[in-house]
C-alpha cells in the first residue's frame, strides 16, 4: 500500500515536470501566435490588444501558474486558431486516435504472441526460417512507408478500401473498423516483429533453465511444461515491452493518421504548431506524456501480479 | 532392481562420438549406489540415460537398461512420462533454481501426483503436505504457500526430495544433490537421503563428484572415469583396497595423514581482538567479532565456515584490503599476497601470463632484466614453462591459470599467502596438483598459508591447524586432529560429522 502511495506521489512530480518543460518549450520557440491569428493585416495596436486580452503580456511564471491552474480543474484553455475550448476540440478527435491506437494494439498482441509461442515450438522449421528473415526487414520499415504502400497496393490497386473515405464511429462502427484496420496494420507490423523476436527469445531462454529438466523429470508433457511453466516465466520482458509500446503506438497513430487522413489528433496536432495554438499543444503534450506514466504504472502492477519476487523486493526496501 | 548392461551411448552428428563405453551396473532395492568421478567423465550423462532425459535425436543407446525386467532403451516419449515422476524421480544439484520460480511450493510438490494420479485437489494437497513433513521441513503448511526465493538452498533441495518422493518411486536419482549447499547443509540432506530410502524401500543413484560425500551415504561405489566404469564394489573395499591407479589417487586424497606441523615456531602473522566493520551508505555493520589467531612460519592455517561468515573478511583484513577495524593486525613485516578462488575473473583477460608476472614487479620498480628472470624463475616453481609466457589466461586450463595465481602471488617472495577456496572451482585431480604444489612450495620456501575452504576433506588433507568461523566470531580453533576427533562445540560436531566419515 505504501509502495503505491510512493508511486503516485511520483507520477504526479513527473507530470508537473513535462508540463512545466512543455510550456517552456513553447515560449522558447520562435514565431508569435498573435500574428498568426491576425494574418497579414494589423496594425500593433490591434497586437497589443490581443496579446493584452490573451494574457500574453504576464510574464512567465504567471502565465505558467494559471495554465496549470485551469489544467488542473479540468479548463484546457480556449484554442487561439480556433476559439472554441481545447477540451471540447481534444473531445471530438481524440477518440477517433484512441480506436485506431487500441485496435493497433490487439492487433499486435492478438498476433505475436501466439505466433510467438508457435515459432518457438517449430524452431528451424520453414515458417520458422522465413519469419526470422523478414523480421529485419519488418521491424526496419517506418509505418508511415509502409502505410503509403498500403493504400497504394490495397486501396488504388486491390480495391479494398477507399483511401480519404474515413467513416466515423459515430455513424457506422464496423465500417469505421473496416477503414482503420489497414492503418492499424501499417502501425503494428514493426511492434509484431520485435514483440515475436523478444518473445521467442525468452521463450528459448527459459526453455533451457533448470526447472524445465525438472519438470521434464516429473514426466511432464512438452505442452505442460509450455502453459504451466515456461510461458509465465517467458512473458515477463514481454509485458514489459508491450506497456512501453502503447505510446509508441500513439505516437505512431497520429502520423499514419496523415497518410489515411483520418480526422484524429494527428492531424489537430500539426495544425496547431504551424499555427502557434500552444493551448492545443501542451495539451496533447500533456495527454501523452500522461499515457506514457500510466502504461508504465500499469506494467508495474502487471509484473507484481504475475512474478512474485517482486513483490517480496518491495516489501524488503520499504 | 535397476539393471545397466553393456550400455553405450554416443553422440551424434558429424563428429560422433562415444561418451559412455560399455557401462554395467546393477541396483537392488532400497540400496544406495554412488557414481563417483570428475566432471566430464560421464556420470551425469549415465543417470540421465536412465531417466530418459537425453536427447534421442542427438545421443544414440546401445545396450540395456532393465527396471524391474522393463527394457527403458525400447520405451517410447510418451511411455517414459509415465515412467518419470512415478518410478524413477531425480534432484539435481542447483535446488533454486531446478525450481519454478513463479508457482508455489506445494503446487510443485504436487506436480507428479497431478500428473500420475487421479487425486482429487484436496487428496493432492494432503499428500504434498506429508510428503514435506516427511523431509523434515517445520510447518510444512506454511511452506506450501511459498516461493521458492522464500526458501534458504537447503530447503529447496528439501522440497526437491518431497517432490521427487511424493509419488513413492522405485528409484531416486541425485546428481550432485548437495554440491551447491553449505557444509553444515550437506550432512543433514544425506541424512535424509539415507532415512526416505530406508522408509520407502527406495533404490538410489548418488552421483557426486565429492568421495567424503560418496562413503558417508552409499552401500555400493562405481568409480568413473572418460566414459568407463573403471571400478566398483561395496564402499568399504573401495575405499580400503582401491584396485585401480585411478581410484587410489581419489583415495589418497581424503586419507590420513601424519605429518603435522610441531607447535613452537616464530609467527608471520597475529592477529588480536579485531573487530572489522563494512559501511554501508549510513550504517556500519560489523563483520568480524574479536578475533585472535596466529600464524607461525611454515604453516597451514585452515579456516572453515559457511559462507557469509566472516572468512573473506578475515582476509581482506589480513591483505589490508579492508581498513575499517579496530584491534591489532601484527604482520612482521610481513606483506601476505592472496590468491582467489576464480583465477580467470581475477587475471586480466587482455594482457598475457608474462605481463600478469612481472606486474608486480614493474610497480615496485624493477628493471625488465631482472624482472624477466625472476618470472623464469618462479615458472619452473609452480610447474608452467616458457611457452605459456605468451599465452592470456583464457588460453590455459583451469589448473594452469590457478598456477599462474600462485605464480604472481609467489614473485614478491612473501613469507605469508592467504588463499581463498583456491582450489574450489576445480576438478579432483586438478585441485590435488595444486595442493601437491602447495605442499611443496610450503616445504621448500617455508612458506605460511592461511587457507580458507568450505571443503572440508581438503582442510584435512593439507593443515596443520584449523580455525571454525560462524556469524564473524572464531567459535573452536586447534589442530586438525583435535577438531575432527573431539570437537566441543555443536556446530564443529556438526562439521566434523561428516568429516569423521572422511576419516
Amino acid at each position: 500500500m505504501r509502495y503505491f502511495l510512493k508511486k503516485i506521489i511520483s507520477l504526479i512530480i513527473t507530470l508537473l515536470l513535462v508540463s512545466f518543460l512543455a510550456f517552456l518549450t513553447f515560449q522558447l520557440i520562435s514565431g508569435d501566435p498573435v500574428t498568426q491569428m491576425l494574418g497579414t493585416e494589423y496594425t500593433e495596436e490591434m497586437a497589443a490588444h490581443l496579446r493584452a486580452q490573451l494574457g500574453l503580456d504576464d510574464p512567465f511564471p504567471i502565465r505558467y501558474f494559471r495554465w496549470l491552474g485551469g489544467f488542473i480543474t479540468g479548463d484546457f484553455g480556449t484554442s487561439y486558431s480556433y476559439n472554441v475550448p481545447v477540451s471540447s476540440l481534444l473531445s471530438d478527435k481524440l477518440p477517433v486516435t484512441g480506436l485506431l491506437s487500441a485496435f493497433s494494439f490487439v492487433l499486435l498482441v492478438s498476433i505475436s504472441i501466439p505466433l510467438g509461442i508457435w515459432l518457438a515450438a517449430h524452431e528451424d522449421s520453414i515458417p520458422d526460417k522465413i519469419f526470422t528473415a523478414l523480421n529485419q526487414i519488418a521491424m526496419s520499415i517506418p509505418p508511415f512507408f509502409l502505410g503509403i504502400m498500403m493504400t497504394l497496393v490495397f486501396g488504388l490497386m486491390l480495391h479494398l478500401f477507399v483511401p480519404g473515405n474515413y467513416i466515423s464511429y459515430q455513424e457506422n462502427f464496423g465500417a469505421s473498423l473496416a477503414y482503420l484496420l489497414f492503418p492499424a496494420i501499417a502501425i503494428a507490423i514493426p511492434k509484431i516483429a520485435m514483440t515475436v523476436k523478444l518473445f521467442k527469445s525468452s521463450l528459448h531462454a527459459e526453455y533451457r533453465r533448470d526447472y524445465v529438466r525438472t519438470a521434464l523429470s516429473r514426466g511432464s508433457t512438452r505442452r505442460r511444461i509450455l502453459y504451466s511453466h515456461v510461458l509465465r516465466n517467458a512473458i515477463i520482458p514481454v509485458v514489459t515491452f508491450l506497456a512501453l509500446t502503447i505510446p509508441e503506438i500513439v505516437a505512431g497513430s497520429i502520423i499514419i493518421e496523415q497518410v489515411f487522413t483520418v480526422p484524429g489528433l494527428g492531424r489537430l496536432l500539426v495544425s496547431s504548431i504551424l499555427n502557434r495554438d500552444y493551448p492545443v499543444v501542451c495539451a496533447i503534450v500533456m495527454l501523452i506524456a500522461a499515457l506514457v506514466i500510466l502504461m508504465n504504472f500499469l506494467a508495474d502492477i502487471l509484473y507484481r501480479i504475475i512474478d512474485p519476487r517482486i513483490r517480496i523486493d518491495q516489501e524488503a526496501s520499504k | 532392481m535397476l539393471e545397466i548392461k553393456g550400455l553405450k551411448l554416443t553422440f551424434q552428428g558429424s563428429s560422433g562420438f562415444e561418451v559412455i563405453h560399455n557401462m554395467n551396473l546393477a541396483i537392488e532395492e532400497g540400496e544406495i549406489v554412488g557414481i563417483v568421478g570428475e566432471s566430464g567423465s560421464g556420470k551425469t550423462t549415465a543417470a540421465l540415460s536412465v531417466a530418459g532425459l537425453l536427447d534421442r535425436r542427438k545421443v544414440q543407446a546401445e545396450g540395456s537398461i532393465l527396471l524391474d525386467g522393463m527394457e527403458l532403451l525400447s520405451c517410447s516419449e510418451t511411455e517414459y512420462q509415465k515412467i518419470r515422476g512415478r518410478s524413477i524421480s531425480m534432484v539435481f544439484q542447483e535446488p533454486l533454481s531446478s525450481l519454478d520460480p513463479l508457482m508455489k511450493i506445494g503446487h510443485q510438490v504436487e506436480e507428479a501426483l497431478k500428473l500420475h494420479t487421479n487425486l482429487n485437489r484436496k487428496q493432492r494437497r494432503q499428500a504434498a503436505i506429508g510428503a514435506l513433513r516427511s523431509v523434515e521441513l517445520s510447518d510444512p503448511e506454511l511452506i506450501y504457500e511459498k516461493y521458492p526465493h522464500e526458501l534458504s538452498g537447503g530447503m529447496c533441495q528439501r522440497v526437491m526430495l518431497a517432490a521427487a518422493i511424493v509419488t513413492h518411486p522405485r528409484l531416486l536419482i541425485a546428481d550432485e544433490p548437495t554440491t551447491a549447499l553449505d557444509v553444515s547443509v550437506q550432512a543433514q540432506i544425506l541424512s535424509l537421503i539415507r532415512r526416505l530410502s530406508q522408509e520407502y524401500r527406495m533404490s538410489v543413484l548418488f552421483i557426486s563428484h565429492d568421495l567424503g560425500v560418496i562413503r558417508m551415504l552409499c552401500d555400493r561405489v562405481a568409480v568413473m572415469r572418460d566414459g568407463y566404469v573403471v571400478e566398483q564394489g561395496r564402499t568399504q573395499d573401495i575405499f580400503e583396497h582401491p584396485a585401480h591407479a585411478y581410484t587410489r589417487t581419489l583415495v589418497a586424497k581424503i586419507q590420513k595423514r601424519n605429518d603435522f606441523l610441531e607447535t613452537d615456531r616464530d609467527p608471520v602473522l597475529k592477529l588480536e581482538k579485531v573487530n572489522a566493520f563494512y559501511r554501508n551508505g549510513r550504517n556500519r555493520r560489523q563483520a568480524l567479532y574479536d578475533v585472535s589467531f596466529e600464524i607461525r612460519r611454515g604453516e597451514i592455517l585452515g579456516l572453515v565456515g559457511e559462507s557469509g561468515c566472516g572468512k573473506s573478511t578475515t582476509a581482506k583484513v589480513i591483505t589490508g584490503i579492508l581498513p575499517d577495524y579496530t584491534g591489532t593486525v601484527e604482520r612482521y613485516g610481513v606483506r601476505p599476497q592472496m590468491v582467489f578462488q576464480d583465477p580467470l575473473s581475477s587475471l586480466n583477460p587482455s594482457k598475457n601470463i608474462s605481463w600478469l608476472l612481472e606486474e608486480p614487479l614493474r610497480i615496485a620498480g624493477v628493471s625488465k632484466l631482472s624482472r624477466r628472470e625472476s618470472v623464469r624463475n618462479i615458472l619452473g616453481r609452480v610447474g608452467l614453462s616458457e611457452e605459456h609466457l605468451r599465452r592470456r589466461p583464457a588460453e590455459l586450463s583451469g589448473g594452469q591459470r590457478q598456477r599462474v595465481a600462485i605464480a604472481a602471488a609467489l614473485i614478491q617472495r612473501p613469507a605469508l599467502i592467504v588463499a581463498d577456496e583456491p582450489v574450489s572451482a576445480l576438478d579432483v585431480t586438478i585441485q590435488t596438483q595444486i595442493l601437491d604444489l602447495m605442499l611443496e612450495l610450503k616445504r621448500e620456501l617455508g612458506l605460511s598459508y592461511l587457507f580458507i575452504s568450505h571443503d572440508l576433506g581438503v582442510i584435512y588433507r593439507i593443515c596443520d591447524r584449523v580455525m571454525i568461523m560462524r556469524e564473524g566470531r572464531i567459535i573452536e580453533q586447534g589442530s586438525v586432529l583435535e577438531i575432527y576427533q573431539h570437537p566441543k562445540e555443536s556446530y564443529t560436531k556438526r562439521l566434523a560429522s561428516l568429516a569423521g566419515e572422511i576419516q
